[in-house]
């Protein structure tokens, strides 16, 4: 980097667990009043966890999908959370499928289910079946749907939270690996974001400089149970085996997220012309650690 | 900010010509762009404290309990979820009451952007998969081990064992942060970050 180096600026960084994950946010300058933009970032995460949770049965999305058949008046926030899984799901012809909870919990991802009787195995419906106005805020289940947010939940997190971060010199959000980064680091230097091995966790596979963006990775080994992890193929249940991995780079950590996801289930070739139709970059990783860059990626690299 | 060639330049920040999200009109390249953005920045208008479907306005969130104790036979919740602390510690702040540090301290100085002081740690984590306690050895300033101690989680000990040698080589590697798969065991990741955040010397 030829051009100069700001000089260290002190930051204050935060490790919390949400989602059944740890949360990193960690705030660059802004001395004063971190501490309290940290807070602000983190309530975005309960919020978001208290509305969306499938694992919950008194979240709003759990007493949303006990009601079939009417229009349900819900918060902006589930609205927006389910139209937009339901719009990613007609883009990528179902490989994206927000109501793929039965096909979750039957695979062994259940973990909560004991007691959130919500979900009921065999409840049948379909992404069709889910009706969003977000004129109104309103969702119709036409049918039983067990719902799941999960894919779109943790990204639309970490977007609220950056977006309370956002105007400081430099700000970071990463929900176990789901990372959006502003500004630059507290030694002046962009964000460097390493891609886990898919094969080899303990290594990194690949950098890249984040600056102002999200990247999200979905991979074969994260939530393993023995039936395989939880990226599910809608159409046979069975786990996807196409990608060992897959990294994209977005503007926001809810389409890297969903895109990611979407990407995996649909394999090596159709997941990164969906990417480069989405104007995101990716680096998609094949079983034999063949990789793919999608969209620009190369220009990410440090 | 100045914006220098190679790097990203700003997102959603208007129509400027260097911006890679946009195509040649300006407009967000892809439909699911757009549709993210307006959903991020609908949802944050509204703010979080009129998302509350009972409406009420309080500040403190409700305690996430209720759905941590709908994990059976599982240890006590992490109180870390709990909720916002206003202590002003400047390192990770996920201690939990469980914590005890078991450190002989000895502050080492170092160039590297965290440092940590010399001594034995102890954390404990626990995720609705069960609870965790590690134990982490600085020597040096450096992580030299990081040993389960306690595991109580669904998952058989052996198959986590393989998780302490990653924060070893996390910490060598030259990045900010990693994105990666979610792993499930976290409650080794809270347990490590929460023994780590007692040997950060404050600078």
């Amino acid at each position: 980097m030829n051009a100069a180096v700001a000089a260290p600026v002190r930051s204050r960084r935060v490790t919390r667990i949400f989602m059944d994950t740890p949360v990193t946010v960690e705030l660059v300058g802004c001395d004063r009043d971190a501490i309290a933009r940290i807070d602000a970032a983190f309530q975005w995460f309960e919020v978001v966890e208290r509305t969306c949770s499938r694992f919950d049965p008194e979240s709003e999305l759990s007493q949303l999908a006990a009601r079939i058949g009417e229009p349900v008046p819900v918060t902006r926030m589930l609205a927006m959370a389910l139209d937009f899984a339901v719009e990613m799901a007609h883009l990528t012809g179902g490989a994206f499928d927000p109501t793929l909870g039965r096909l979750l919990a039957e695979a062994g991802f259940d973990r909560n289910h004991r007691t959130g009787r919500h979900i009921q195995p065999g409840g049948g419906g379909s992404v069709e079946d889910v009706v969003v106005d977000v004129e109104q805020n309103t969702v119709l289940l036409r049918k039983p749907v067990a719902l799941d947010l999960g894919a779109v939940a943790k990204g639309l997190a970490v977007d609220l939270a950056a977006r309370e971060l956002a105007g400081a010199p430099g700000f970071v959000v990463d929900a176990g690996g789901d990372v959006c980064a502003g500004g630059h680091s507290s030694s002046g230097q962009p964000w460097r974001i390493g891609i886990r091995h898919p094969r080899d966790t303990e290594q990194l596979i690949d950098t890249v400089v984040l600056r102002d963006a999200a990247i999200c990775t979905s991979g074969d080994y994260e939530r393993r149970t023995p039936a395989g992890h939880h990226l599910l193929e809608p159409q046979s249940g069975r786990s996807a085996s196409g990608l060992a991995s897959v990294s994209v780079i977005a503007p926001s950590a809810m389409l890297a997220d969903a895109l990611s996801t979407a990407a995996f289930v649909l394999g090596p070739e159709a997941g990164a012309a969906l990417l480069e139709r989405e104007g995101a970059a990716g680096l998609l990783i094949l079983p034999d650690l063949t990789t793919i860059e999608a969209g620009d990626f190369a220009r990410y690299r440090p | 900010m100045n914006e220098r060639p190679g790097q990203p330049p700003r997102p959603a920040s208007g129509n400027r010509k260097t911006n890679r999200w946009l195509d040649e009109q300006g407009r967000l390249k892809g439909t699911m762009a757009g549709l993210s953005a307006a959903a991020i920045l609908a949802v944050y208008a509204a703010g979080y404290l009129r998302t509350e479907a009972d409406g009420t306005s309080t500040v403190v969130p409700a305690q996430p309990a209720a759905t941590e104790t709908a994990s059976p036979a599982t240890q006590a919740p992490a109180t870390q979820t709990a909720r916002p602390t206003t202590t002003p510690v400047a390192s990770a702040s996920v201690a939990t009451p469980r914590a005890t540090a078991t450190a002989t301290a000895t502050a080492v100085a170092s160039t590297t952007k965290v440092t940590y002081a010399d001594g034995t740690y102890s954390g404990s984590g626990s995720s609705r998969h069960g609870g965790m306690s590690v134990e982490v050895v600085v020597q040096g300033g450096k992580i030299v081990s990081a040993e389960i101690t306690q595991c109580g989680t669904r998952y058989p000990c052996s198959r986590i064992s393989q998780l302490p040698a990653r924060v070893i080589a996390a910490q060598s590697a030259k990045v900010d942060y990693v994105s990666g798969a979610t792993d499930s065991s976290v409650a080794f990741a809270s347990a490590v970050a929460q023994a780590l955040a007692q040997a950060q010397v404050k600078s």
